[in-house]
């Protein structure tokens, strides 16, 4: 391996090797507190805390899965004088609109009608509608666990938490790609709540993230286009201005994803080009000490993370390739006999396989954690297949989004 | 940011920092243990060697028959084997590795000129096969090696010796000369049974080459994939 080479290679294993076991420590120790501080159990704890919540439902082409969804919060164990729903129709060319009138003399639930206007501008018609003490959002393809909204808002009886993440749970999956993103969401939750842990969650995720409504959106404004990512923006937005987001780990919500790769493609071009942007619109937060763990670790962590991994991926298609290729030659030239018994000689003993089994390691025990506060399955066999797949997607999304962030090429929704 | 941030990292650096060592430590580790391991192949095979030459001297006294070599050939093959991998992971221009595949070539050319003696005296046909190859963007060599590796593990009757042409070694450079190939000659080539051959040889070629392969089974075989795969290609 060239020198250069060598080093990238070992720097970029270095840093994402010192952001695993980062993650891991603050994992352990937020577990740790938690028991130490002796929190009454789920069961028994009694909620006392219920401002008004009102949680809104954006709505473009979503007449499969918007009924669902609306009824999923009405049947909340949330006191329903506290709850409203607004639902906002944004242009839908489908049947949303008519199934969103099936709701319209429900006391609990507003309906809004406008012109496509994107996302962002759905949510504001929302907020600007309301004087609930909490806003939040819910897609219109997810749905919320019973008792979600309780677990959600009781993190409110805090004064200096300003916002709450769910845990997301993609739902019954019925595709091979879907399996796959469902491993990769049990990843996320563990992610967002080591980074809950050390107040550097830089993602406030549509489906029922919750705001104090006046100190969030009356002090830093509101939502933005923020190139089709408005969840990043918004939360880094409030982490510019001091505020506080935290994980609701009782929380759940379940949505779906993509079922095919295109459509899963399209979906991750849009993050991480969305997300390479407001990293770059909020630049001022790296190494910033107001911006704490997020300023000195996370951001930077992405940005080198998603940079090495485009600049790495041929060299990872090389090692690939070249023994399959040796492979290949071997039986053209010398048939299948040649090919003989394995010896454990041929394989590489170099410190970078040794790093890369180790994060490989990691990876399970992170999807292991994220099942376990999910409530979820415990070992399977899409847990060993995430990463060998995604390990040959991903850089391609990572590229196309790099190059469009790169020459401002703008992403769509769908 | 507090202190107990910056403690944070620290520790998490200490512990990153312990991890990588730990991986470095495991990895020399374990090319050590394979270096001393090839060396240790290659005494082995040099003793082996010089006690075939002892005995081959005393001759007259002992018969051909016991002057076997079927086990020399096995590590000899072996060592190569071994060779081949600690190449493909430290790359050609490793100091360890040429000075190791100097010692394999000359312990080869020792057995080369013993098994042309033994040959000679105990009046024994040994089909032999000089292989000489480039590291150099050669792609038919590394075809024209599975080919021989797969010709060398079906049968015992024919001796391989495969020399990388490029390696500073007089002895070489010597053996070239002997068969007239020159710096212009292209890789792979091949010497059987003192004919030179350049350019790559297929299984069928090789076969075809070397008379005393022409009834082997397994060999037939391996040629029948051989055309299989040249035709679905």
């Amino acid at each position: 391996m060239p020198l250069g080479y060598a080093i990238f290679l070992y720097s970029f294993l270095f840093v994402t090797l010192y952001f695993q076991v980062f993650l891991l420590v603050s994992f352990v120790e937020n577990f740790l507190e938690k028991r130490n501080k002796k929190e009454p159990s789920k069961e028994n704890e009694i909620l006392s805390y219920f401002p008004t919540v009102a949680v809104i439902v954006p709505c473009y082409n979503e007449e499969a899965t918007v009924e669902r969804t609306i009824q999923s919060l009405l049947d909340s164990d949330y006191p329903s004088e506290k709850l409203s729903i607004i639902a906002v129709n944004d242009g839908s060319a489908d049947g949303t609109m008519q199934i969103l009138s099936g709701f319209k003399s429900h006391p609990q639930i507003t309906i809004i009608n406008q012109e496509n206007g994107g996302k962002h501008t759905a949510l504001n018609a929302g907020i600007l509608s309301t004087d609930a003490e909490i806003v939040g959002c819910l897609d219109a393809d997810s749905r919320v666990a019973v008792d979600a909204l309780a677990q959600s808002v009781k993190h409110f009886a805090d004064p200096t938490i300003h916002a709450t993440v769910p845990v997301m749970i993609l739902e019954r999956p019925n595709s091979i790609m879907r399996w796959l993103q469902k491993v990769e969401y049990e990843i996320a939750i563990f992610v967002r709540k080591s980074l809950g842990a050390i107040d550097a969650m830089f993602v406030a995720p549509g489906p029922l993230s919750l705001f104090r409504r006046e100190e969030v959106f009356g002090v830093i404004g509101l939502y933005k286009k923020a190139h089709n990512t408005e969840d990043c923006e918004i939360a880094l937005r409030m982490h510019d201005h001091g505020l506080r987001l935290v994980h609701a780990d009782d929380a759940f919500v379940y949505t779906f994803g993509p079922s095919g790769l295109v459509a899963l493609f399209k979906q991750r071009v849009r993050w991480v080009s969305g997300g390479l942007n407001n990293f770059w619109d909020y630049r001022r937060l790296y190494f910033n000490k107001r911006a704490g763990n997020l300023g000195f670790l996370v951001l930077p962590f992405m940005v080198i993370s998603i940079m090495f991994s485009v600049l790495l991926f041929p060299f990872v298609v090389i090692q690939i390739l070249r023994p399959l290729i040796g492979v290949v030659d071997r039986l053209s030239v010398a048939g299948i006999d040649s090919i003989g018994v394995f010896d454990w000689y041929s394989v590489g003993v170099d410190a970078y396989i040794f790093a890369s089994l180790l994060l490989l390691f990691m990876l399970f025990v992170t999807v292991f954690l994220g099942r376990h506060t999910a409530r979820e399955r415990g070992i399977s066999l899409d847990m060993f297949l995430v990463a060998p797949v995604y390990g040959l997607l991903a850089p391609f999304w990572l590229v196309k989004s790099t190059y469009n962030f790169i020459f401002a090429k703008k992403t769509s929704w769908r | 940011m507090n202190s107990k941030d910056w403690y944070k990292y620290g520790i998490v650096f200490l512990m990153t920092v312990i991890l990588f060592s730990a991986f470095f430590y495991v990895s020399n580790k374990l090319n050590s243990r394979r270096l001393s391991e090839i060396r240790q192949i290659e005494n082995r095979v040099s003793l082996d060697l010089l006690s075939r030459e002892v005995q081959f001297d005393l001759l007259s006294r002992a018969s051909c028959q016991t002057l076997g070599h079927t086990t020399l050939v096995r590590e000899l093959g072996t060592l190569g084997d071994r060779l081949a991998y600690l190449e493909d992971q430290r790359g050609s221009n490793d100091a360890e590795v040429i000075e190791l595949k100097k010692s394999y070539s000359l312990l080869q050319l020792r057995d080369y000129i013993s098994s042309l003696e033994l040959s000679e005296k105990c009046n024994t046909d040994t089909d032999i096969v000089l292989y000489f190859y480039s590291n150099a963007d050669c792609r038919d060599c590394i075809k024209q090696g599975y080919v021989l590796t797969s010709v060398r593990q079906h049968t015992d009757q024919v001796r391989v010796y495969a020399f990388d042409r490029d390696l500073e070694l007089g002895a070489i450079k010597t053996l070239l000369s002997v068969y007239g190939i020159t710096s212009d000659d292209v890789s792979p080539i091949l010497v059987v049974n003192e004919k030179v051959h350049q350019g790559f040889q297929t299984l069928s070629d090789v076969v075809d080459l070397i008379p005393s392969l022409d009834n082997s089974t397994s060999l037939e075989a391996l040629i029948a994939d051989e055309v299989i795969a040249t035709e679905e290609e």
